[in-house]
Parts: structure tokens; sequence; C-alpha cells
């Protein structure tokens, strides 16, 4: 007795997938590399423009620390430090001051907006995390869940605040949104639609600055950062993603950057090259109850060491991707 | 707040954007300089906006001693971080009404909608119409008077401050709420566990006549009841 097989096909009509741009340090090919006397000054920059067009955040090198929200620092460190990164072109999450280039104002959840206080930021960043009115400490998961401002209940409401801080802001400034990985994808494509301008992806918190430890991880690199990318990706959008991560090595983060990542947070690579003697918690360095300690300020000088390195290391693979 | 000044601005929010608006009173009240000009008082600077009709973020960030005067509504974030200054809304405000409010007086002559007074850390906010839910949310520090009812999650998350209502609140008053104070005369449909029902006491009559004063609202400041957080250990 014959069998008869029936074979259907279906034949379903895929939506066209746009391939996703190559970011802009991705490695040159043979043909592009003709000329290898000309040389792009300044491609390692940070660029993140409002989407108004009315204002522009640039940094001279991809890199921010998160170091003045999420530490526990004395203020006899912090302003050094802010000073210090801030001369290298690297951007500074935390109060800063009017003169500072490289300031990003953060506004928490619960945070009301005070237009004394944001005037002078060169951009603000909201943080999509933690549990309103509660001060959980930064090495707890729960300091670091995703949450909306407490007032926000709806969609467009959000887009609305973000609209607010635009006009409140006379010069103008790009207004981010710190975002801790949860359902990153979501996430992403909610924060695109609300009108943000760039997205920090929260994936390792570097809360006590210690080279003994002192960091929390949420998530891994690799997927997140895929997911995140594919959000913006799907949104259409041309979002900058500023990416915390734990990378200890300038080959990685520059891997980060080329992946797509607007900027990267370098505070896992100081707490790596942080010395012994500074590291050690009899300096009240880091260390939760410093500020109601004598703080001995340490020499910063490792900073300036460890920054001078990682610049270099950067311009390295620039170089060897035929970006400077 | 009307003084008889002969000071006083003219705008048409139709024409200007709300920066724009924020900008030409900072110059009128201090000139090309930058400091207050000749011959301005501060309490009797007048800044009338008229057309104003639904506009969102009109007068936010203004932080200037002047009596701003707005003829019709306001849309969502009016006077949003506003400060040091008296207001004036002829309508009805909508959502996020004197969001971040930091100092001065605000009054809307008629009703408000969600969000009124949202994380306000000073100053004062007077309702003569009816308010939507979520009044006073997250405020922390400022006074809100209501003549009339509010709605749902009134003093939500509350940490500081004291909200006065006229005839009736919601449900789950006080929810979260963990500071401040609510005085409420009329029906309550619900109550949070998260606050607990005190006597009247002199200090607090004192304070509603005082708050009421400064809306002016006529009231005796009687049959209020009051509201405040319950204090559980640690």
């Amino acid at each position: 007795m014959a069998k008869s097989f029936v074979c259907s096909v279906r034949f379903t009509v895929r939506p066209k997938v746009k391939p996703r741009e190559p970011s802009r340090l991705h490695c040159e090919p043979l043909a592009s590399r003709v000329d290898p006397l000309a040389i792009e000054p300044h491609f390692l920059a940070c660029n993140i423009e409002a989407l108004d067009g009315r204002s522009r955040l640039q940094w001279d090198m991809p890199l921010f620390t998160r170091l003045g929200v999420d530490a526990s620092i004395p203020e006899a460190i912090k302003t050094p430090l802010r000073l210090e990164l801030n001369s290298h072109g690297i951007g500074w999450l935390g109060r800063g001051e009017s003169g500072d280039v490289c300031c990003v104002e953060p506004l928490g959840i619960d945070e009301p907006m005070d237009v004394r206080t944001l005037t002078h930021a060169r951009a603000i960043e909201l943080q999509l995390v933690g549990q309103p009115f509660q001060r959980i400490a930064s090495n707890r998961r729960a300091r670091w869940v995703p949450g909306l401002p407490v007032e926000i209940t709806e969609f467009e409401q959000l887009a609305k605040k973000v609209e607010c801080l635009r006009e409140m802001v006379a010069h103008g400034c790009p207004i981010g949104a710190a975002i801790s990985p949860g359902s990153v994808y979501e996430d992403v494509r909610f924060a695109v639609d609300s009108g943000f301008d760039y997205i920090s992806l929260l994936l390792d918190i570097q809360y006590d600055f210690h080279a003994n430890g002192g960091s929390l991880a949420l998530a891994p690199l690799e997927s997140t950062l895929e997911m995140a990318l594919k959000g913006i990706q799907d949104s259409g959008s041309k979002i900058r993603l500023l990416v915390s991560a734990n990378i200890c090595d300038g080959f990685e983060l520059f891997r980060c950057l080329q992946r797509g990542a607007a900027a990267v947070s370098i505070d896992a690579y100081l707490a790596s090259r942080k010395p012994a003697e500074v590291a050690a918690r009899k300096e009240t360095f880091g260390s939760v109850l410093s500020n109601y300690a004598p703080v001995a300020v340490p020499p910063l000088g490792w900073v300036t060491t460890a920054v001078h390195r990682l610049r270099e290391e950067l311009q390295d693979c620039a170089f060897y991707a035929g970006k400077a | 707040m009307q003084s008889s000044a002969a000071v006083a601005l003219h705008l048409d929010a139709k024409t200007s954007r709300p920066a724009d608006l924020r900008r030409a009173i900072e110059e009128h009240l201090r000139g090309a300089s930058g400091k207050i000009a000749d011959g301005i008082k501060p309490d009797d600077s007048i800044i009338r906006i008229s057309g104003a009709d639904g506009q969102d973020y009109l007068c936010c960030g203004i932080r200037e001693f002047c009596n701003v005067t707005v003829q019709g509504s306001l849309g969502d974030f009016g006077f949003c971080s506003f400060g040091e200054g008296d207001g004036l809304v002829a309508g009805n405000v909508n959502h996020f009404f004197g969001h971040s409010l930091h100092s001065g007086i605000l009054i809307v002559q008629q009703g408000a909608k969600d969000a009124l007074c949202a994380l306000g850390t000073g100053g004062m906010v007077a309702v003569y119409g009816n308010v939507g839910d979520r009044v006073a949310i997250g405020m922390q520090g400022a006074d809100v008077v209501v003549r009339g009812s509010v709605g749902d999650f009134g003093a939500l998350g509350m940490q500081a401050g004291t909200l006065v209502i006229g005839a009736g609140a919601g449900l789950h008053l006080g929810r979260g709420m963990r500071g401040g104070t609510i005085y409420v005369r009329g029906e309550v449909k619900s109550t949070s566990p998260d606050i607990e029902e005190h006597r009247l006491r002199e200090p607090d009559r004192l304070k509603i006549g005082m708050l009421l004063l400064k809306s002016a609202i006529k009231s005796d400041g009687k049959e209020f009841r009051v509201f405040r957080p319950i204090h559980r250990e640690a």
C-alpha cells in the first residue's frame, strides 16, 4: 500500500531587517587604507547630540566614570578626582561646577527638578533605578532595581518629563537615561520612544572603588550589550549607548566601543590599577564610614598614570583599526 | 497678589515658546546686565500672560521675585520648579502643576488634574476647585490647600509638608506616607494603613487657619480631621 506524503511548504514574508551600521571604530578594510598617512584627529571623541539639535555633549575620550554617584568617596577626594579626570576629557557623572566641561548631572527617581542645579549641567541623566525614598546601600541589588520616576504612571508622562527638562534648561542639553539590566530590549525601546538622547547601561557597579573588591555585577556584558543594540536598531534610532561594565583591559574596552558603545566606564579599569597602599582600608578611601572620619587625601598620581596608559592603549587599538 | 504697580509685562503665550517667555521675563526683571533693573521692586513686578490655553511647560524654571498672572488654562508641567515668586492661574491646570515647587505661592482659581505639586520641596499651592488623583505625591516640604475634593491616592509617598483638603478625599489616602500632615474635612472613602487619625489640637487649628488665610479662602478651620503617618519601629 502506497503511502502518500504530503509536503507543505509555507512561504512567509520576512520583514526586511536592515543590517546594522558599522560602528565608527570598526576595522577598516584594506581598500580603505590606501592612504596610511591620513589621520583623522579626535576620532575617539565621544559625541552625544540632543534630539532637538540645539546642544551637544562632547568629551575628548570615549570614557566616563560613575564614581561620583555610585561610590562612597569623601568630598576631599572627590573634587580633585573630578578635576583630574575632567582634565583628561573623561566624563564625570555627578554634581559638578559651572566650569566643568564634562559633568553630567544625575537626577534620581524621587528627586525634584531643581533648575538652579540643572542649569549649569552639560547633560542630565535620569537614573531609572532604585526604590523611591529608600536609601539602600550601593552594594545591594535592591539599590539598582529598574524603576520609573515616582510620579510617572504612563508612558507619555515620561516623555513629557523629558521634554520639560529640555524646556527648563535654557541653553539646552542632552537628556539621558541610566537603566539597569532587567528587560534590556524592552527598556531600551521604551527609552528611545520617551525621547532620551542617550542611554547609559549599568552592568557593573563599582560601589567601593577598592582594589580588593567592591563591585557588583548585574549582568554579563556580551549578551546584554547585544540586546541593547538590537533594541536600538529595531527602534530605527541612532541613540547613543554608554556602558558601565567590568572591563579592566584597554583592548576589551576598545572592543566594546567597536561593537557600538559611544563611551565606556573606566571605573573597573581604575579599580584594577589602584596600587595596594592606596587601596588599603586604613586610608579611609572608599570606606562607607569615611565621611565621618578624618580623611587623608591620597595622592592621585596613579590615576594620571592609569589614564595615560589607557589612552595610549586606546589610541594603539584605534590605529590598528585604521582610525587614528 | 495684584498690586497697583506701574511695571507690568504683557506676554502672549500663543506666539512664544515657554523658554522664550521665561527669557523675556528674566530680561524684563534683570535687564541686559543680569541684575534687577532700576525702578523695579521685586514685589511690584507683574507679569501678565495671555493666550496660554492648554500650553505645556508654561512658566517652568522661573526663580524670580515677581507676580505671574496667567489668563486661561494650563497644560502639563505648568509652573514646574517655580520659586521665589507668586503665580495665579485664572483657569484650570492639567497634570503635574507645581512639580518640584521650590518656594512662593501658586493659586489656581479653578480645578487641577493629577499629581498636583509632585515632589514639591517648599512654597504653597492653593486650588479653589477639585483636584485629580495623586495630589502631593512624594511631596517633600511644600503645602497644598484644596478647597474642593481630591481623587484617589492623595499624599502618596509624602515625605514632609501639609495637605489641607476641604471637601473629602478618594481611596487610599496617605498610602506610603512617611511624614507630614493631612487635614481633611468631609468624607474620606478609604485611608491607607500607613496613616492614623489624631485629635485636632490648637497648633493644628492655627496651621490650618494660616494656610487658609494665605490661600485667601474663607473658612473657620473647624471640623477638620488630622492624619499623620504611623511611626513604626525600624
